[in-house]
This record gives C-alpha cells, sequence and structure tokens, in this order.
C-alpha cells in the first residue's frame, strides 16, 4: 500500500501543468464525486488557477462521462493494471498480511458456495441491461427518402443522418431543436425517443413514450415495442410486461419478438 | 504493456474509436470515412508512447481513463497539426447554433451538467465565483449563500443584511454599486482589502473563462455573457442549495 501511495503522489505535473495522471484522477472525480478526496491537493490548487487544465479535465471528462467502461467501471480493470505495467508490490507487506489474506479467501469461499447455492435453489432476477442490449436495435430511418437529389436536406432529415452515423449526440441536438418549434411533431418524437435509448437515458425515452402511446399514429406498435425496452433497461419488468402482453396479442411485427421477451422476464 | 503494447491497444480499440468519433469527426475537423485511418494513426502512436505510458502511469486513476487523456492529447495535437478548420459538411448547422434556443429544452440538461463540472474545477473558489456570478448577472441570492456567509463575517450583522439584499433584489444596482457591494463583503470574508476595480478585473477574467470552458475547444458552443446569464438562471434554480467544500 505505501508505495502505491508514494507511486501515486509521482508524475502529477509534467511540463508545468497537470499529468495525463492528474487529468484522469480529476475527470474520474467529477465522475464519481467520492473521487474528489483522492486528488492532491496540490493538482486542485494548480487546476484552480490554470484555465489549459481546466479546458483539458472538461474535454476527457466529455468524451467519458456517458461511457460505461468509466461510469461503472469492471473491477478486473484494476488487476489488469497490474498486469501491463508490472506495478511494484511491497512483498513485505504481502507476506505480514498473507494470513488474512487466507482468512478473506475462506470467507470468500463460503460466500460464493452460498451465492451459488441461492443461485441453484432461487431463479436469478433477470438482468435488464443485458436483455436491453439484446434485443435493442435502432430503429431504421424510414423517413428519408433515398431519391432525394436536393443538396439540402431538411432539419429532421439531417438529424436522421447523424442518426444513422450513430452520432447521436449531434442528432439529438438537432431534434430537439425541431421539438422546440414543433412539439407534437410524431416521427421527431419517435426518433428523438430511440436516440434517448441509444444513450441510456431511459427516463426520458419513456417520458416521450408515454406521449407516443397515447395517441394513434403510424408508429403504433414500433413505440410499444421501444417503450418496454426503455423499462427492461431500467430493471423495471412489471411496467414492462403489460405493453408486451399487449404487443404480443396484436399479432404484429413485434409480436414473436415480444413472446421471446417475456419468456425471459414474466 | 512494455512488453506486449499491441494487446493493450487492441483491448481499448472501442475506447480509440469513441475518442476519435468524439474528438475528431463530430467536430467536424474528419470525415466519418478517415475513421479506420484516424483510429490506425492513433494506435500507431500509442505504440510508440507506450514506453512513456508505462513509465509515467501512477495508477491513481483507472488506467482506461489515463489512456483516454492520452488519446485526447494525440487528437488535439492531430487537430493542431492541421491547422483547418472543420470541414463544411460535419460543422453543425446554423440553425443547430446558439439563435436564442440553445439552453432550451433538452440541451439544457447537458449544459448544466457541463457548467456544475466547471465550477467544480475552481475548488476552494467555487463560493467566490459563484456569488460574484450570481450578483453579476443578477441571479437572486439564496438562502445558502447568507447562511454560509453570515457567520464569517467580522462587520455588523446588520449592515451586512442590508448589503447581502441589495445585492440580491435590488434590480437597479448599477455595475459599479454591485462591484462594490461585493468588495465590502469578499474584502470581510477574505480578510484583505482590494478596491472595487480588482474585484471587477478578477469578475471579467473568470467570465472569460468560464465562456470558453463552456464553449469548448474547438468551439462546439456559442455561450456569451447574455446566454451565460441565461444558463445561470437555470443553473441557480435547479442547484439553490450550493455544494460547498
Amino acid at each position: 500500500m505505501m508505495v502505491d501511495k508514494k507511486r501515486h503522489t509521482k508524475f502529477l505535473f509534467e511540463n508545468g501543468h497537470l499529468s495525463d495522471n492528474s487529468i484522469a484522477l480529476y475527470t474520474e472525480a467529477l465522475i464519481d464525486d467520492s473521487k474528489f478526496a483522492l486528488i492532491p491537493t496540490q493538482v486542485l490548487v494548480h487546476t484552480e488557477e490554470c484555465i489549459e487544465c481546466k479546458q483539458h479535465i472538461i474535454e476527457t471528462y466529455e468524451l467519458l462521462k456517458n461511457e460505461e467502461f468509466v461510469v461503472h467501471p469492471i473491477i478486473h480493470q484494476r488487476n489488469e493494471t497490474k498486469v501491463f505495467f508490472n506495478l511494484p508490490i511491497n512483498q513485505n507487506t504481502f507476506k505480514q498480511n498473507s494470513r488474512s489474506f487466507q482468512g478473506i479467501a475462506i470467507a470468500a469461499s463460503l460466500v460464493i458456495i452460498l451465492a451459488l447455492y441461492f443461485f441453484l435453489v432461487y431463479q436469478v432476477k433477470p438482468d435488464g441491461d443485458k436483455l436491453f442490449i439484446k434485443y435493442f436495435e435502432p430503429y431504421p430511418d424510414v423517413v428519408t427518402h433515398k431519391g432525394n437529389n436536393s443538396n439540402e436536406l431538411e432539419p429532421f432529415e439531417l438529424g436522421l443522418y447523424y442518426y444513422t452515423l450513430n452520432n447521436y449526440d449531434t442528432a439529438l441536438l438537432i431534434f430537439s431543436r425541431i421539438l422546440v418549434k414543433d412539439s407534437t411533431n410524431e416521427a421527431v418524437l419517435f426518433y428523438t425517443a430511440i436516440t434517448y435509448l441509444e444513450l441510456k437515458k431511459s427516463r426520458e425515452a419513456i417520458r416521450i413514450f408515454k406521449v407516443l402511446d397515447n395517441q394513434e399514429g403510424l408508429f403504433n406498435q414500433q413505440t410499444r415495442w421501444y417503450f418496454s425496452l426503455s423499462f427492461v433497461l431500467q430493471n423495471d419488468f412489471k411496467e414492462a410486461i403489460p405493453i408486451l402482453e399487449k404487443l404480443k396479442k396484436e399479432n404484429g411485427f413485434y409480436s414473436e419478438k415480444a413472446r421471446n421477451l417475456l419468456s425471459k422476464i414474466d | 504493456m512494455h512488453h506486449d503494447p499491441g494487446s493493450l491497444i487492441v483491448k481499448y480499440l472501442d475506447v480509440i474509436s469513441i475518442i476519435i468519433q468524439k474528438r475528431l469527426i463530430n467536430t467536424g475537423y474528419f470525415l466519418p470515412e478517415e475513421k479506420e485511418d484516424l483510429i490506425q494513426t492513433v494506435c500507431k502512436q500509442l505504440i510508440e508512447k507506450a514506453p512513456s505510458i508505462n513509465k509515467n502511469y501512477n495508477g491513481s486513476s483507472l488506467l482506461i481513463t489515463y489512456c483516454s487523456s492520452v488519446i485526447n492529447n494525440l487528437c488535439n495535437g492531430m487537430i493542431r497539426e492541421l491547422k483547418k478548420q472543420p470541414v463544411a459538411i460535419h460543422q453543425l448547422p446554423d440553425y443547430v447554433e446558439y439563435d436564442g434556443y440553445i439552453v432550451e429544452r433538452l440541451l439544457v440538461n447537458e449544459t448544466i451538467d457541463k457548467f456544475g463540472k466547471i465550477m467544480r474545477l475552481y475548488h476552494n473558489k467555487r463560493f467566490k465565483l459563484e456569488f460574484c456570478l450570481k450578483s453579476y448577472f443578477r441571479v437572486r441570492l439564496s438562502s445558502a449563500d447568507y447562511e454560509y456567509l453570515a457567520p464569517k463575517m467580522q462587520m455588523d450583522p446588520a449592515r451586512f443584511f442590508e448589503i447581502f439584499n441589495d445585492l440580491s433584489e435590488n434590480q437597479k444596482l448599477t455595475k459599479n454599486e454591485i462591484y462594490n457591494n461585493l468588495t465590502i463583503i469578499l474584502n470581510d470574508l477574505e480578510h484583505v482589502n482590494n478596491c472595487s476595480d480588482a474585484i471587477r478585473k478578477w469578475i471579467n477574467v473568470k467570465i472569460g473563462e468560464v465562456l470558453v470552458l463552456l464553449n469548448g475547444n474547438p468551439k462546439s458552443s456559442c455561450f456569451d455573457e447574455e446566454t451565460l446569464q441565461i444558463l445561470l438562471d437555470k443553473y441557480f434554480s435547479k442547484n439553490s442549495i450550493l455544494i460547498l467544500h
């Protein structure tokens, strides 16, 4: 631990500015407040005054803020760090702690055995995130006329252009700008909600799907399908089930998918 | 990594791709069809940088975040080398840029979040900056501001209340009167003896900084003082209780 601590205070600055270590740590603190306590004071003080470093941190934050690999990092990333970099491990500390490690190992094994027992006895709750990834596909652009030779794209077409390029941030920007002027445009609302789903913002998507689900329109079945997926993403299967049941009975394009998904969560 | 830098790069290929998409393509500096080449270039540079990454990484953050910062630097270098403007087709269309609506509706939460994070970077100066911005842009001060300041003031409480109330409620204050009131409070708070011109300069510098940070580099928004005021209104109405450190 001592070695790590010492190492953590190394390489904080580079050429009079924050190093990538400090930028990365500050970025993680902006994403996860609890990490603020880990930022060395000299880094906080330097950042307070340095506009370039602030800019660098905000840039990195903007790049990573919605990315799962930083927001919910998998546990083995820390280990992988050691594997790749051969970070020094204090051998004495390791020896001193080996007994307590054994104890922890025994306790951990017991926990794993118990967890396995409960896993086998009771059905494990379905994982909304995984189901969402399995079933969600962005709805294709069925609005843009492919034969349109005009160089000038309509605003909605431009939004869809970015949408099909998987550039969802820009697509959302354009859709929302259209909705400011025409908040009832069904197609724009529909693609906005799908875009939100792409960005894993299920709450915003649900708000829009609720509006669309209460009106008869062009995207009724599609709305129901993605509406149910929004709840799945939130692990709120109670809300998803009645929508999927309805879809199943409609015998439409999504009936089979709904039946399939129901079998996983019901 | 020094044994096999390639394996880590392969593992982080998705991250490299995401950063290139956001930093170089979405900003309009490169075309989507150039993405594969850009990934190759960045990977090559990362392999070259592997020894220095290995030497400098101190383990205080996730390796993936550290590498993201390195990749972002590489992307910035590529932008600087090009010395060119974003290509037209990927520049945001005119109607997306600010014309009175940018802080409207769905964008507002993203921008408020960004502004909040910018404020966090001011750490110990955060209260001072937020207090000055509120006063300068005539955003109503909150009871949390009062509760934070009142116990720290050495001046007569009635006098402090009068000045605080004036800053918060009196919409007819001139800019000079605002600077004067702020100077009295901040001098008392920081135990200094600055003139009101010093606080005027400080506020102007900080507003400039906040605008640069909000607009990004390359510029992705067009905030100016007028739109910053709208943002502040929304930000402080959403965060009526300040998080103080």
